[in-house]
């Protein structure tokens, strides 16, 4: 009895890390674009949605090596990201938050409709990065794609708490969101940092968009969803914030997760925005970060 | 008095046009635009007045059409009475979700009203022995006052647009007083009006609470005279078009609205060989509107025509 | 700022140009020679185009063929289709104008039941017969001018059940998604296994889920000797995936709304060992006996599609070309001009007695039956070597 306990739970952690993973890549790519320019994007879980189409299209139509794929498929969603500022952002002549954020889904909504034009309304499915099927632990069983996903969220955390932490450009990048005036007036080049932290959106939405495609599927509309819970793991997290957006990635798809196994499976889709609605009555700025930010 | 004449005259004409459309199809679109025009005028009106960004209002346009729905057609309530506690339902909830919230930081309510509008809709699905689920809530009962039951398009356009104009006319009143000229000064600049004593965050709850009972309000007008709701209505993207139905035409005027909403809902007539395109069309608008006709149709038709006032002045 | 300038002072004249047109085209169109109308309003694009789209060339086909022959007792038939794009809202609208501006006498749609309880407000209310080719939508109630196709969902479980008594199949695990066939299904297995007198233990997912392993992980533990998943279309994938990841060696059975090509791409790789569905015996018509009394019906139309179309036709470009035939069986008799004429269209079709099917069996109408067909006309299906055969 104890062994059928025990495997259920770590089945559901497993689940719950693993959409976790996915949700935190899309609000680290949300944070880095937020900080240096504050604009709240919400047209994040559409390139999530691209990169998966794209490195389908790369791998399944013009059959490129898997790892190719990627690589393309990261870049050129990256230019999306720093077109989407190009087109849709910059031109703002009084930017307000409110007109920022109706812009970004006015870019979404475009985005999709870019999608549904280019790829149909079929949905796409996507091999997965080993040949493996299932993986047992303790009675419990799941995919090595899973682990993909996890082991690529560890990695990306720790390139870019290296890249903002340590190196020079991130360190001036982070200067740009603290005070982009005073940021320009040292010689920083703004509208370049810009750029950076739309690529750098544009390819972490991307891959998140790739490790997810092999689980299930894709579609041309796949991405608002993912997009707004990623989001919703961002403001969990507290806006902006790097480790925030990890823990409240993970948080997040473990509570759903859980949640799913434990209680009912009803109510897995409005958790992540009970929680969020929660959290903005509760403490708006977020689990990890201070009142007073 | 010579301001008032365009109002009558624009009264007038839309009393006559069923009778010059006579039984065509048009009636029926015209009638689905009147409901929309009392939303998206609730839009106006938190977007453009009070400067807050709601993502819900087609959720709070569900919530009086489902209130309407469940009351009258299961528990055999009157309608009129059931609207009415839908907006009253409605009202409180907006409240509860806008007074939290509204005293943070801008885009908070933005994302509030966005996780609350995902909210409803799951609720609408979920709860299907109430609301009949994903298939939708079918022969909703007609609305009927006394003894007179609407049944259709041409009977429902009557009391859909004499309510329509009567809330275009209450909102430019709201706009004019007081109240709104001190929101619309004072907008985005919270530090000016705390420092005034004004205080900003009640006016703002206000806005977004009488939003909600006009989204609603709509909501079950819609409910009856389209005998069918489904928890589409309440869409993320539903929101959105009424964002642009308030924008569109011209923020903060009353033929801005009527332009606006006139135009989305055209569209997909329009546009009936093109329905893949709709989409990228939506999104191209908004985006277009935003960075170049920030006021609107009706900013771009005035800003021409002082252009040309000046020129002809040279 | 010059080039502004013309964007925006172009941007009125365009929008009141659009208006003018499209006065122009509502008012050619009402200029038509008199022919029978037959309306349709269908789901080609949005969520329910796959669907959609092989229902509207199988009644395309159809239209040909009756015109080939010399229309229907001289009078030809005439199409007028409008997409619904899948959502309720624009389903009643395109019921309307068909009826008001068009002047259909018999609508076909639409593909889901969301819209077809849309467009059901407008066929009561304008007494139209609307034929909807959605499988859970429900037809028969007070003077209905509504018909629909399908064996229900009810006798698709049935058949399902009846096979998992051969097999002596007594615990069954049910997976079903929170939409609406998911609903639908959820409800009809519960229902049906207190009939059979089966164990019966369910979960339900979200279509957009990326993993239901906690669900199936919940299910595995009540040791079930067959799943049955309640869902149509791309979510199989996901549950299939995870189905076989969790060593699951019982039978996985789904819906009939997945017996499609697309379904066979999308579970490619992921088959689950047996992998059942209830369907039409259309789908095997290939396996049937030449003796079957429907196989010469099938042939003719499987292969008439094939040759138009250059695809092999579906089951949902079955239902729909059955959907056409009975309404023009019902023409036949009524003989419509008009909207006004239909109420008669109605009653005739309500007359229909053993009229075979393409889908298998036979429709029998009357003034309360409108689906018209028994769980008779369906049969256990099995995916082996990438194709639909009988289960054994």
């Amino acid at each position: 009895m104890e062994n059928t306990h025990l495997s259920q739970a770590i089945q559901f952690i497993f689940a719950g890390l693993t959409s976790g993973s996915i949700y935190a890549l899309v609000a680290l790519g949300f944070d880095i674009i937020y900080n240096v320019t504050l604009v709240v994007n919400l047209a994040q879980g559409e390139f999530l949605m691209l990169g998966a189409m794209t490195m389908i299209s790369l791998h399944s139509g013009l059959k490129l090596p898997l790892p190719l794929a990627l690589v393309l498929s990261t870049l050129i969603v990256g230019c999306v990201g720093i077109l989407f500022d190009r087109f849709a952002i910059r031109p703002l002549k009084k930017p307000s938050i409110m007109l920022l954020i109706l812009l970004t889904i006015g870019g979404s909504t475009f985005l999709k409709g870019v999608a549904l034009l280019i790829w149909g309304k079929d949905p796409y499915t996507a091999p997965t990065f080993t040949r493996i099927k299932s993986i047992s632990f303790l009675g419990a069983s799941f995919s090595p794609q899973m682990l993909w996903v996890i082991g690529t969220l560890v990695v990306v955390s720790f390139v870019l708490w290296f890249f903002f932490g340590r190196t020079l450009i991130g360190k001036a990048m982070r200067a740009c969101a603290e005070n982009q005036r005073a940021a320009s007036l040292m010689g920083v080049d703004v509208k370049t940092f810009v750029m950076i932290s739309y690529f750098l959106g544009g390819a972490l939405g991307a891959l998140g968009g790739m490790l997810i495609a092999p689980v299930s599927f894709m579609v041309y509309d796949e991405g608002t969803m993912m997009g707004l819970k990623g989001f919703a793991s961002a403001v969990l997290g507290g806006v902006g914030s790097y480790p925030g957006a990890v823990v409240g990635g993970l948080v997040l798809g473990l509570l759903e997760s859980l949640s799913t196994g434990y209680v009912s499976s009803i109510f897995k889709d409005i958790l992540a925005f009970l929680v969020l609605l929660c959290i903005l009555v509760i403490k708006p700025t977020g689990l990890m970060k201070r009142s007073d930010e | 008095m010579i301001r008032i004449t365009p109002y009558i005259l624009f009264a007038v004409f839309i009393y006559l046009l069923p009778a010059m459309l006579a039984g065509s199809y048009w009636i029926h679109v015209l009638v689905i635009i009147g409901t929309y025009v009392i939303a998206a005028t609730g839009v106006d009106l938190v977007v453009g007045f009070a400067g807050q960004l709601s993502l819900c209002q087609a959720a709070f346009f569900a919530l009086g059409a489902y209130a309407s729905a469940i009351l009258t057609t299961t528990y055999h309530v009157d309608p009129i009475l059931a609207l009415l506690i839908g907006m009253l339902f409605t009202g409180l909830v907006a409240y509860g979700v806008g007074a939290p919230v509204l005293r943070l930081k801008g885009y908070y309510l933005a994302i509030a009203t966005l996780g609350f509008g995902l909210i409803i809709q799951s609720f609408l699905v979920t709860m299907a022995q109430y609301t009949g689920g994903p298939d939708g809530f079918r022969d909703i009962v007609p609305l009927n006052i006394g003894s007179y039951t609407f049944k259709t398009d041409e009977q429902y356009y009557y009391p859909i647009w004499t309510v329509a104009m009567l809330i275009l006319l209450l909102t430019r009143n709201i706009a004019r007083s007081k109240i709104g000229r001190a929101m619309l000064a004072l907008r985005g600049d919270d530090v000016a009006a705390s420092a005034m004593g004004v205080d900003i965050a009640r006016y703002k709850v206000q806005a977004f609470v009488l939003s909600a009972m006009y989204a609603s309000l709509a909501g079950s007008l819609y409910a009856h005279s389209n005998r069918f709701i489904s928890p589409q209505m309440a869409d993320l993207s539903r929101s959105v078009e009424m964002i642009i139905m308030a924008v569109l035409g011209g923020i903060r005027t009353v033929f801005g609205v009527l332009i606006g909403t006139t135009i989305m809902k055209s569209i997909p007539e329009v546009l009936e060989s093109f329905l893949d395109y709709q989409m990228v069309v939506t999104g191209a608008i908004l985006i277009v509107l935003l960075l170049y006709m920030p006021q609107g149709l009706i900013g771009v038709v005035r800003s021409v025509i002082t252009r040309l006032r000046l020129r002809g002045e040279r | 700022m010059g080039k502004i300038n013309a964007w925006r002072f172009g941007i009125v004249p365009a929008v009141l140009c659009c208006f003018a047109l499209v006065f122009c085209v509502s008012s050619a169109s009402a200029q038509k020679k008199p022919a029978i109308k037959l309306g349709v309003n269908l789901d080609v694009t949005g969520y329910g185009a796959w669907l959609g789209e092989p229902e509207l060339r199988a009644v395309q086909l159809f239209v040909e063929q009756v015109n080939a022959r010399g229309g229907i007792d001289g009078y030809p038939l005439e199409l007028v289709v409008y997409d619904n794009e899948s959502n309720p809202e624009k389903s009643s609208s395109n019921a309307k104008k068909l009826i008001q501006r068009d002047k259909v006498t018999a609508i076909i749609g639409t593909a889901i039941t969301a819209t077809s309880n849309a467009a059901k407000s407008v066929a009561q209310e304008e007494k139209v017969v609307t034929y909807s080719l959605s499988g859970s939508y429900e037809p028969n109630y007070a003077d209905s001018f509504t018909f629909a196709t399908w064996v229900h969902t009810s006798g698709m479980v049935e058949t399902i059940y009846d096979y998992f008594a051969r097999k002596g199949i007594k615990r069954v695990a049910t997976l079903c998604a929170t939409d609406s066939t998911g609903q639908t299904w959820h409800d009809e297995t519960e229902k049906s296994a207190k009939k059979y007198g089966l164990e019966i233990v369910s979960e339900r997912f979200n279509v957009k889920d990326v993993d239901v392993t906690a669900q199936l992980a919940k299910l595995k533990a009540t040791n079930p000797q067959a799943l049955v998943v309640g869902v149509s279309g791309a979510p199989n994938a996901v549950v299939a995936k995870n189905f076989n990841q969790m060593g699951f060696k019982i039978p996985y059975v789904t819906g009939h709304g997945n017996i499609s090509d697309t379904f066979l791409k999308l579970m490619e790789g992921n088959e689950p060992e047996t992998l059942l569905l209830p369907g039409a015996y259309y789908i095997v018509w290939k396996e049937l006996p030449d003796a079957y009394p429907q196989k010469k019906l099938m042939k003719e139309f499987a292969e008439a599609f094939q040759k138009k179309f250059k695809k092999e036709a579906d089951i949902y470009a079955v239902v729909a070309y059955d959907a056409a035939r009975v309404t023009a069986e019902g023409m036949r008799q009524a003989k419509p001009e008009g909207p006004k004429d239909s109420p008669r269209l109605r009653d005739a079709m309500e007359l229909i007695r053993n009229f075979p099917a393409v889908y298998g069996g036979t429709y029998t109408f009357s003034k309360e039956e409108h689906r018209g067909i028994k769980k008779d006309a369906a049969v256990m299906i099995q995916v082996k070597g990438g194709k639909f055969v009988m289960a054994k």
